[in-house]
Order: C-alpha cells, then sequence, then structure tokens
C-alpha cells in the first residue's frame, strides 16, 4: 500500500489537487484546466523517464487527462493525489510498451535515441535533459524524475517503485553523481 | 552547484519542455468524448458573452426539455455492459459506456485476492485485463499447467456486444503477450437465447453463468456428465471442449472465440499416451490408422478416450489422463466398409487453424504480421487429415501440410508471382 505523506507538489499543497480532483469529477472544465497546468510537467516527466521517447511521452500526458477526466469521480481522497495522477500514467506508460511490443522490433531498432527526443531548450537545460536520458540507467532517471520533478519524497518513491528505500537512496546519489560528472565534462556545471 | 540546484534545473528543464496540449485536451474532453460542458463554468461563461451566451443556454434547455437529450455526463457512471474473467479466481468488471471500470467485484474467495492485489476500478479496460493478468500470473492462478481465461462478455446492444467482444479478445490476448505467458482466452458473448436453461444449470451446480454458458454449449456431445463438467477448471472444460468435433463449428458461429491452446501439461501427453496405448496393442505407430483422441471426464477423473486401427483391429482405450493407466480396453474386428462414414467425422482434434497456423509460421521463421493473404482450410480427402496453410511473406509464397497432431507433414516455398 502506497502511503503518501508529501504536503507539496510544485509549490501546491496536496490539497489543492484533491479539490481540483473532486471539482473535476463534477466536469468542472476550469478545476481541470488548472489540475492539468499545475501537474503536467510532473506526469510529463516521470513518463518520459519511462519511455524515453518525447512522442510517447506526450501521448502518455493526453491520455492520462483524459483517463482523469473521465475517471475523477472514482478518485478516493487518501491524500495523495499526485499518486493517484501518477499511477494512472504508469497504467498508460505500460500500454505503450505493449504497443511497442507488437511494433516491428527491426522498426524500432532503426530509430536511434536522439530521434526519440530533441528537446526545443536553451543549451544548459537542453544538455541536462539530453544526459538524464543517455547518462543515466532506468532506475536512476525514473527515481530522480520522481523526485525532482513529481516531488516525491525519497520513502514515497521506495513505495511507489516497490524498492528498499537504501536502494532509492543509493540510486539517486548515483545518478546525480553520474550527471554531474557529464555536465562538468561537458562544461555546463561547475562542481 | 549541489544536488538541489541541479535538481532545480532538470526540474525547470522538463517544465519548459513539457508540451502545452491543454486545448487538443479542451477540445477532446469537450467534444470528443461525448461529455457536456457545464454551463455554470466560470470560465465557458466568460467565452460565450452576453446575448449568444443566454440564447445558446436557452436553446440547449430546449432542446433538452422537448427532445429528451440525456446528460452524457451520465454515462460516465452508468453500467452498460461487464464483463466476467474465469480462471479459478472469477471476476466481474461493470463497464460504462467508455469501457472504463465502474465496478471491479470478485464471485468468490481467489477472486477477491485479486480484486484486494489490482485497482481495478478507474481503469480502461485494455489496461484492468493487463492488471488482472499479470496478478493471475505472479500468483499463479495462470500458469503452463493452467494457462485458460474464460471471458463472458455482456451487453443489452448486440451490436455493442460483438465490438465489445473483439475488444476482450484483443485486450486478453495482448495482455498475455505482455506478461510473456503462453496462455489460452476463450471469449464468448452470453446467450439469450437458452437463458432460462442457462441460468438453471448455474443454479443447479452453483457456477457462475459464464461457465455454465460455456457447458451448455457442448455437455450434450460429450460423455461427460453436466455435474462431471461442473466441476472442472476452465482449462480442463476447455480441453475437453477442443476434444469435441463441433467446436470448430461453435467458433463460426460469433459467439465464441478463442485464441492460443489450453495446457494439457498436467497429462500425460499425446506423445506418452501413444506410447502407452500403442505397446499395449503391440502396434507400431507407422502402420496405425485413424488414431482419434479426445479427452474427457469418466468418474470425476480426466481421460483420454482413444481409438485407432491397426491391421484389421479397431482399439478403443479410455487411459488416465494423469496416470497413464488404461482404464478400459476394447477390440472389435476393423471393417472399412463400416466405418466409412467416419471420413465425415473431422479427425483435428489437437489442432486448431490457428494452431496450425502458428506452428507453420514458426517453421518459416515469419511474424504473423508480415504474412499476407492466409489460408486456412481442412482437408479430409486425404488419406491423412490435415490443414493446409496457406501464406505469402518477404516475395515468397508458403504452403504447409499440418497433421492433426501438430506435426508437419509437408511444406512448400516458393517465389511470389
Amino acid at each position: 500500500m502506497i502511503c503518501f505523506t508529501s504536503t507539496m507538489f510544485f509549490g501546491t499543497n496536496d490539497k489543492t489537487l484533491d479539490a481540483l480532483i473532486k471539482k473535476v469529477a463534477q466536469k468542472d472544465l476550469t478545476a481541470m484546466e488548472r489540475l492539468y497546468k499545475l501537474t503536467r510537467a510532473g506526469i510529463y516527466g516521470f513518463a518520459l523517464s519511462i519511455l524515453k521517447s518525447q512522442t510517447d511521452a506526450e501521448d502518455v500526458l493526453h491520455e492520462t487527462y483524459l483517463s482523469i477526466w473521465v475517471s475523477a469521480h472514482m478518485y478516493a481522497s487518501e491524500g495523495k493525489p499526485m499518486a493517484w495522477l501518477i499511477t494512472i500514467a504508469k497504467n498508460h506508460c505500460f500500454k505503450i510498451f505493449r504497443n511497442r511490443k507488437w511494433q516491428d522490433e527491426a522498426e524500432l531498432r532503426e530509430e536511434t535515441a536522439s530521434e526519440n527526443y530533441d528537446f526545443t531548450l536553451a543549451g544548459e537545460e537542453k544538455w541536462i535533459l539530453k544526459e538524464c536520458m543517455e547518462a543515466l540507467n532506468d532506475d536512476e532517471r525514473q527515481i530522480i524524475m520522481l523526485h525532482a520533478v513529481s516531488g516525491f519524497k525519497y520513502r514515497e518513491i521506495a513505495e511507489f517503485l516497490n524498492k528498499p528505500l537504501s536502494t532509492v537512496l543509493s540510486k539517486h546519489h548515483r545518478g546525480i553523481k553520474k550527471l554531474k560528472e557529464f555536465c562538468a565534462k561537458g562544461g555546463i556545471l561547475n562542481e | 552547484m549541489n544536488n538541489r540546484e541541479l535538481e532545480g534545473k532538470i526540474k525547470s528543464a522538463v517544465e519548459k519542455a513539457a508540451p502545452d496540449m491543454w486545448e487538443r485536451l479542451e477540445r477532446d474532453i469537450g467534444y470528443g468524448k461525448g461529455d457536456t460542458i457545464t454551463l455554470s463554468d466560470s470560465k465557458r461563461k466568460s467565452k460565450w458573452l452576453g446575448v449568444i451566451s443566454g440564447l445558446a443556454a436557452a436553446l440547449v434547455l430546449i432542446a433538452a426539455g422537448v427532445f429528451g437529450i440525456v446528460n452524457y455526463n451520465r454515462a460516465d457512471e452508468k453500467i452498460v455492459s461487464t464483463v466476467a474473467i474465469e480462471v479459478n479466481p472469477e471476476i466481474i468488471l461493470s463497464l460504462n459506456t467508455y469501457n472504463v471500470v465502474l465496478k471491479a467485484e470478485a464471485d468468490n474467495e481467489d477472486g477477491k485476492k485479486i480484486i484486494e492485489k489490482t485497482n481495478l476500478e478507474g481503469l480502461q479496460l485494455d489496461l484492468a485485463l493487463d492488471s488482472v493478468v499479470a496478478s493471475m500470473v505472479k500468483e499463479g492462478y495462470l500458469s503452463d499447467k493452467s494457462n485458460t481465461m474464460l471471458l463472458s462478455v455482456k451487453n443489452d446492444d448486440s451490436v455493442k456486444e460483438k465490438a465489445l467482444y473483439y475488444e476482450v479478445m484483443d485486450n486478453a490476448t495482448r495482455a498475455m503477450d505482455s506478461e510473456n505467458f503462453n496462455g489460452c482466452a476463450v471469449v464468448q458473448r452470453l446467450s439469450l437465447s437458452n437463458e432460462k436453461e442457462v441460468q438453471a444449470l448455474a443454479e443447479r451446480h452453483n457456477i457462475s453463468r459464464g461457465k455454465a454458458d460455456f457447458i451448455y454449449l457442448f455437455y450434450k456431445s460429450v460423455k461427460a456428465t453436466e455435474d462431471e463438467l461442473a466441476k472442472l477448471s476452465v482449462n480442463d472444460l476447455n480441453l475437453i471442449f477442443e476434444s469435441d468435433y463441433n467446436h470448430e463449428k461453435y467458433k463460426d458461429s460469433g459467439d465464441i472465440t478463442y485464441s492460443g491452446k489450453s495446457s494439457d501439461k498436467k497429462y500425460i501427453g499425446l506423445d506418452k499416451l501413444k506410447e502407452i496405448v500403442f505397446k499395449n496393442a503391440d502396434a507400431e505407430e507407422k502402420y496405425v490408422r485413424r488414431f482419434d483422441a479426445d479427452f474427457d471426464v469418466e468418474d470425476g477423473i480426466m481421460v483420454y478416450e482413444v481409438d485407432f486401427v491397426f491391421g484389421s483391429t479397431k482399439y478403443e482405450y479410455e487411459v488416465n489422463a494423469i496416470s497413464g493407466e488404461i482404464l478400459k480396453k476394447e477390440t472389435k474386428e476393423y471393417k472399412e466398409s463400416e466405418y466409412g462414414a467416419e471420413s465425415s467425422k473431422p479427425q483435428l482434434n489437437f489442432i486448431t487453424g490457428e494452431d496450425a497456423l502458428k506452428i507453420a509460421l514458426e517453421d518459416a521463421g515469419i511474424k504473423r504480421s508480415d504474412a499476407t493473404d492466409i489460408d486456412a482450410e481442412i482437408d479430409s480427402d486425404d488419406p491423412i487429415k490435415h490443414i493446409d496453410i496457406e501464406f505469402t511473406a518477404g516475395g515468397y509464397d508458403y504452403e504447409y501440410e499440418i497433421a492433426s497432431d501438430g506435426r508437419i507433414l509437408n511444406r512448400k516455398k516458393e517465389l511470389s508471382d
């Protein structure tokens, strides 16, 4: 059982997200828009960390909010709105994985990493995101995204990913260290 | 640069990289999904200024009053169809018009365990089936010895029910595939024409409506009694169903379809069975004719009903499917003229056309998605009954003859015209 107690997400109180989801359940479009604006980066970052593809992450972002619109009335507030949203996104990520399996593997092999994402960002941020995709392994990337972008605490990440807390901490530490080294080599960050 | 600053930069980068697709989303949830938008919504009101807003609202109200237009928001919460899943755990998913699971209920204790481990309510049907399959595989309810799921769909609108029926088959197959699980999915539409009899059968044996429907389909054409069938697992039921020579006919009815093949790994298997009966009959396999083996139930245990001809003798055996013990044996003089009529009965008791195609594709090293012009036909005229498989892939035409036990009798590959 996931037990989230984080109070802030993007500077937003969980109670605010709770209230927004309840309004969305009543088909309040304004609340939906606010929920979307407040949480889309967290959802997108999480999807990107799993799928490593901008296009797929965009699809997950869209499908996740369609699902939220349709099923918000079934949300049972337990003080963990972001966990609910991320779980829906995770299910859509799995759906994409499943669809990928049905694609021609050769076709997938032809796609190079750089073709899956080409962030239109300024130099430093583009470099950092690129290194997140390429330098980190899957676990490290997911943990760092959940912590840095989705606003999860370490023990919440451990519960969400069903990994020991010590593993999450060491993978996070290792990932951050890698990023610093890669960025330093690229002259992006000064230690 | 400390960790917090680095994470801050990552967060900032993702915030900027995340596309703002609100307009597309607003369009899709507002129109594409058929939901009405609340007119009290302040933002919408700001877009509908003054008189136009008033007129629009009035028109909606008039239309709703005069034409009885339903509030489509309600469509989210109304149960319109059900999908009952049965392995040993029994789960019933109630869906709204968008195939979102509104309610997930267990029909037995094992079903409750699965429901507790999955959070199905609120999920789209495909994701719900993914979760159920993954959980059943993990918990060992679906295994290589018992790999069959029975899925029964129901919607009062027959057109929508048919669409759901195909969607469930597709989703269940993909869900098992994504678990790398070699499973068998049997999907059926609940019978309406025999509803009373089926319901009575379900009540008599305290079994689910879906299982009763499945049993009702074929119980009259097998030796096993209704009571014996009711006690079997879905996997064993399907083994018997596949043995019923009518099952191909049912498949064409549009009320039942299946993918994969039920596992017989709990049982001795065809090779061992042949070894046992041929040894007992002192028969050499290459001279054996008209071999046929079907699953059935005798005194509550799964048995193979075997018959074959060797020399001028017809042998009939009943073999315990688990131990291999010969339970019954009969022999009689075989006269071709007396059994001539048998040729009208397909002898394909072990594989379906789909299985034969899989065997051929695997042999050719061709993926199903790459094969076109696929044709499968039972050849009953040949002395050895088999399925003719034809397909085209990569510029070649392939032809296979697959025997009823899955052996490849013949293969041909030539450049396409």
